[in-house]
């Protein structure tokens, strides 16, 4: 029980010995039937019609492609249906410890017992070293079996004396999108929903304010137009994320380095989260996010751009895999005109803090108190 | 069977009132405060990944001192991106201008747009005799590679900013030897605005204002 509550009040796995932990929500071998009819009926649920940012009046267009979507939704239920029945069989073969199993059939096998114990894995905050490494290897064998690119997911943790922050200069931005392109290529979005995690707007000289009431967030014209300003937003990653505390299971916390993350899978999709952040950093996924295999990009981490799942929530992390290996996220490396500075807080000669020392800083919704550490500054 | 599912529906609300308690949503902490804290806890190392994953090629940067030594940096070289360096290639004695069709034969790609028309020439920025190097207003030289030191004899401000690192960008890494795109990477000299062009990608339309919630 120490465990639990360890867990449940915020703790990191190093605070206890991991032995001692079992996790109290295993349901016994019995109940997984309910277990699972009750999951696949709640994704059921989980359609896009419930979506709140529906327009209200859609066109043709829309409508075909709603339909379109609603036609994949189901046959990617149909599939996910297929293969957790598939999995049961093979779990209840396992269960009775029929020893004759035939050759054929030994790939179909591990495949269950590999989804069986994805299924159960704790959280990745109180997972052992160990039991990272076995979940990573379970998740690349997993991808390698549905003849997928083989990724490398790494766990690499936050690095001491690390705390990541970025600047942002509006006035050299230009609205030219090459950050939003990039991110999507290194963080393997969706390219069905047109997912991005950072969004890009334009602003009339003059008009801006912080809620962004009249900032345009759907230009498309040659850029930079004369009279406009241009800003990018994504995560902040605040320092008192109202995101984290609104997680009902402790799926997104703030590592030592101050990246929010979340491990996909541990999140049931609630989307608490995502009302709770005050930026529109958050982004849901209401279908199996669609990647082309040669566009994968294989080097991933475990609480960044590894394959999601339907129901989940994700959003940007600094590009975790990137930054703990001490490369500039992919956004700042893309951008064309220098208008993004990433570094370490910590360190008093780095950019960043050259930025905070110099420049004249303010941040988004400051008065909410979430202190994101993501500076907009101008020349 | 059922028992245990029902301590669970109890403990649930219970468990989360106790994290709530310890962690009221209200407790704040600033950036700075953090920063203070851990600066104190944890001083950042000077080595936190081995140099050799976080430094460009040796061969493709060059030093450069600024104000102090202790704030030395490293620039992107810019020779061997150049279309057609070195100068003395053709020019082997010093800069000529024969005739506009000879100009737009072999420059015929530059159109100078720096400055309010007229204010600059090439000799402006170019040496007139040994044609390899760049000419300071001030008088010397500058190697291309070394092309900040020309930059700034105007642009004190951008330059000041770039060496600080609020200006132009670092090359891959946050971390490791500073190395610094030169000003010439990313700005044309012959036309330093930035030019018009479509966005990379046309994206999903967003109204913050209507958004309730978000996708
Ligand atoms: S910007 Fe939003 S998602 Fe990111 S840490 Fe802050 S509240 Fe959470
Ligand atoms: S959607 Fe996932 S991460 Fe967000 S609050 Fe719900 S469980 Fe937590």
């Amino acid at each position: 029980m120490s465990r639990t509550k360890a867990f449940l009040f915020g703790q990191t796995a190093e605070h206890q010995p991991p032995e001692a932990y079992t996790y109290p929500l295993l349901p016994p071998p019995q109940s997984t039937q309910a277990t699972f009819a009750s999951h696949s009926s709640a994704s059921a649920c989980a359609t896009p019609n419930s979506c709140s940012c529906q327009p209200p009046k859609p066109t043709n267009a829309d409508t075909q492609h709603e339909a379109l979507i609603k036609a994949d939704l189901q046959e990617a239920e149909r599939a996910d249906g297929i293969s957790r029945r598939e999995m049961l069989q093979h779990l209840l073969i396992g269960v009775a410890a029929t020893a004759a199993v035939t050759s054929g059939c030994s790939e179909n096998l591990e495949k269950g017992s590999l989804n069986w114990e994805e299924y159960f894995k704790k959280n990745y905050r109180v997972m052992t070293a160990q039991e990272r490494t076995d979940t990573v290897q379970r998740l690349e064998r997993l991808a390698q079996m549905r003849n997928e690119k083989k990724p490398s997911i790494q766990t690499k943790s936050a690095i001491p004396g690390v705390l990541y922050g970025y600047a942002f200069n509006i006035s050299k931005c230009k609205g030219y999108m090459d950050c939003v392109e990039a991110c999507i290529k290194e963080n393997n979005l969706d390219r069905k929903s047109g997912m991005q995690y950072i969004r890009m707007f334009e602003i009339e000289k003059g008009k801006f304010n912080v809620n962004l009431d009249h900032a345009d967030g759907t230009y498309h014209h040659e850029v930079p137009a004369a009279g406009h300003v241009y800003m990018g937003t994504q995560c902040f990653q605040c320092e008192n994320p109202p995101c984290v505390t609104v997680c009902p299971v402790g799926a997104t916390w703030k590592e030592d380095d101050g990246i929010v993350v979340i491990d996909y899978d541990w999140c049931i999709g609630c989307r608490y989260c995502q009302s709770a952040c005050p930026y529109w950093a958050r982004r849901f996924n209401w279908h199996e996010p669609v990647v082309p295999d040669a566009e994968v990009n294989p080097i991933q981490h475990y609480l960044g751009n590894r394959k999601r799942k339907k129901g989940v929530m994700e959003k940007c992390t600094f590009c975790i895999q990137r930054s703990r290996e001490g490369k500039l996220p992919a956004c700042a490396e893309a951008c064309p005109t220098g208008a993004r500075v990433f570094g370490n807080l910590l360190d008093p000669n780095s950019e960043i803090r050259y930025v905070l020392a110099n420049k004249k800083v303010f941040r988004l919704k400051e008065d909410l108190g979430t202190e994101p550490k993501f500076w907009y500054f101008m020349d | 069977m059922t028992r245990p599912l029902w301590l669970l529906a109890l403990l649930f609300p219970t468990l989360q009132a106790c994290k709530i308690a310890c962690h009221p949503p209200g407790h704040h902490t600033s950036v700075h405060d953090t920063i203070q804290k851990k600066q104190q806890s944890s001083p950042p190392s000077s080595r936190l990944f081995p140099e050799s994953t976080t430094q460009i090629n040796p061969k493709q940067t060059i030093p450069v001192r600024w104000d102090a030594p202790s704030r030395d940096f490293f620039v992107h070289k810019r020779t061997p991106h150049l279309k057609r360096y070195p100068c003395s290639g053709c020019h082997d004695d010093k800069m000529r201008y024969d005739s506009p069709e000879r100009f737009r034969a072999t420059h015929g790609d530059i159109s100078l747009k720096h400055a309010p028309l007229g204010t600059l020439q090439c000799q402006s920025c170019h040496q007139r005799k040994k044609m390899d190097q760049l000419a300071l207003p001030a008088g010397g030289s500058a190697s291309f590679d070394h092309a900040h030191q020309l930059c700034a004899s105007c642009h004190q401000s951008q330059a000041r900013d770039w060496a600080g690192g609020a200006h132009g960008k670092r090359v891959s890494f946050w971390y490791g030897p500073r190395t610094l795109e030169s000003c010439t990477s990313c700005h044309n000299p012959h036309q330093p605005l930035f030019p018009k062009k479509w966005p990379k990608i046309r994206y999903r339309p967003f109204h913050p204002h209507k958004a309730r919630s978000n996708r």
